[in-house]
C-alpha cells in the first residue's frame, strides 16, 4: 500500500516537474526575457538607447524585416506598438546599405524623433561586418526607398491615457 | 532507509528523468538567468546561460514527454509497468538538438517557433531571434545524451 502511494506520488512529482519545465520553456521565449546583448552595441555608442534593465519598464518593439514595401514595415511596427500600448520614442535600425530612406519613412510614420541608423548590418545575428552608426533626424533620410532586410528596435514609453 | 531512498526504490514512473538533480539544476539555471541575471546584469554571460541550461534541459524534457506518451499509449493499455526505451531518449535528444539548431541558425526557424508557440498559447507574446553564436552551447546536448544513457543504466 505504501509502495503504491509512493509510486503515485512519484508520478505526480514527475508530471509536476514536466509542467513546470514547460512553463519555464515558454517563459524563456517571452519578450521580457530577451537576450540583452541585442542592444549592447548601440547602448555603448548612443546614450538614448535603452539599456536592458530599463526595457521591461519602458517597453520596446523589435521587427526583423525581410524586405518589401517600406510603408508596410512601418504599418507592422505601428501595429505592434499599438498592441503593446506603447508610444514610440526612439529607435535603432540596422539595414543593408542604401535603405536609409526606408528608415526615414518608417520612423516618420511612427513619430520617432531620435533614431540611430546603421548603414550596413551591424547586428551580429544578421551576419555582416559592422560599420559606424550615425544619429539622424528622420527627415535626413536618403533619396530612394529601397526595400531590403532590416532590423528595427523601437524603444517606447507608455502611451498617454 | 531514509524517505528519499525509499522513494527512489519505488518502481520507475514515466518522466522520472526530470526528478534528478541534473535537470533540476539546469532548470534552476534557466530560471535564475531569466528572472534575476538578465534584468540585473545583462551581458554576454546572461545571453548564453539560458542556452546552456536549455541545451541540457530541453532534450531531457522531450525524452520525458515521450516516455509519458509511450507509457499512456503502449504500456498502460497492456497493464504493464513502464518500459524504458532508449530509442525515445535518442529521439528526444536528436529532436531537441535539431530544433535548437533550426531556431538559432535560421530567422525563418525562429519565426516558425514563435508562430507555433503563439498558436499554442493564444494571447501571449513570444519572441525569438536566430543567433548562430548560441550554437556554441550545442555540445551541452552531449551531456544530456550521457545523462539519459546513465538513467537507462540505473533503471536496469
Amino acid at each position: 500500500m505504501a509502495g503504491r502511494l509512493a509510486h503515485w506520488l512519484k508520478g505526480a512529482a514527475s508530471l509536476g516537474a514536466g509542467g513546470l519545465g514547460a512553463m519555464l520553456l515558454l517563459a524563456d521565449t517571452s519578450p521580457e526575457h530577451e537576450d540583452c546583448p541585442t542592444l549592447a552595441p548601440f547602448k555603448a555608442e548612443f546614450d538614448f538607447v535603452t539599456d536592458c534593465e530599463a526595457l521591461p519598464a519602458q517597453g520596446h518593439v523589435v521587427l526583423d524585416w525581410q524586405g518589401g514595401d517600406p510603408a508596410e514595415a512601418g504599418a507592422v511596427l505601428a501595429t505592434q506598438l499599438r498592441s503593446s500600448g506603447l508610444d514610440a520614442s526612439s529607435a535603432v535600425a540596422s539595414c543593408k546599405e542604401g535603405s536609409s530612406a526606408l528608415l526615414g519613412i518608417v520612423f516618420g510614420e511612427l513619430g520617432v524623433t531620435r533614431s540611430v541608423i546603421c548603414s550596413g548590418m551591424t547586428i551580429p545575428w544578421l551576419g555582416e561586418q559592422p560599420v559606424p552608426c550615425t544619429e539622424r533626424e528622420p527627415a535626413d533620410a536618403g533619396l530612394q526607398p529601397m526595400p531590403t532586410a532590416c532590423t528595427f528596435i523601437v524603444t517606447a514609453s507608455a502611451a498617454p491615457p | 532507509m531514509s524517505a528519499v531512498a525509499n522513494l527512489a526504490a519505488v518502481r520507475r514512473v514515466p518522466g522520472e528523468l526530470l526528478l534528478r538533480p541534473a535537470p533540476l539544476v539546469a532548470a534552476a539555471v534557466i530560471a535564475f538567468n531569466d528572472f534575476c541575471l538578465k534584468p540585473r546584469h545583462p551581458g554576454v554571460l546572461s545571453g548564453k546561460l539560458s542556452d546552456i541550461g536549455l541545451c541540457f534541459f530541453f532534450p531531457v524534457f522531450l525524452a520525458a514527454v515521450l516516455e509519458w506518451a509511450a507509457w499512456l499509449l503502449v504500456d498502460l493499455p497492456r497493464s504493464r509497468p513502464l518500459v524504458v526505451r532508449s530509442g525515445l531518449h535518442h529521439a528526444g535528444a536528436a529532436f531537441g538538438a535539431l530544433y535548437f539548431v533550426l531556431i538559432k541558425l535560421f530567422p525563418a526557424g525562429a519565426r516558425a517557433h514563435v508562430a507555433w508557440l503563439t498558436a499554442l498559447v493564444p494571447g501571449k507574446h513570444f519572441r525569438a531571434i536566430a543567433d548562430p553564436t548560441d550554437l556554441l552551447c550545442l555540445p551541452i546536448v552531449g551531456l544530456a545524451v550521457w545523462y539519459l544513457a546513465r538513467e537507462r543504466e540505473s533503471s536496469r
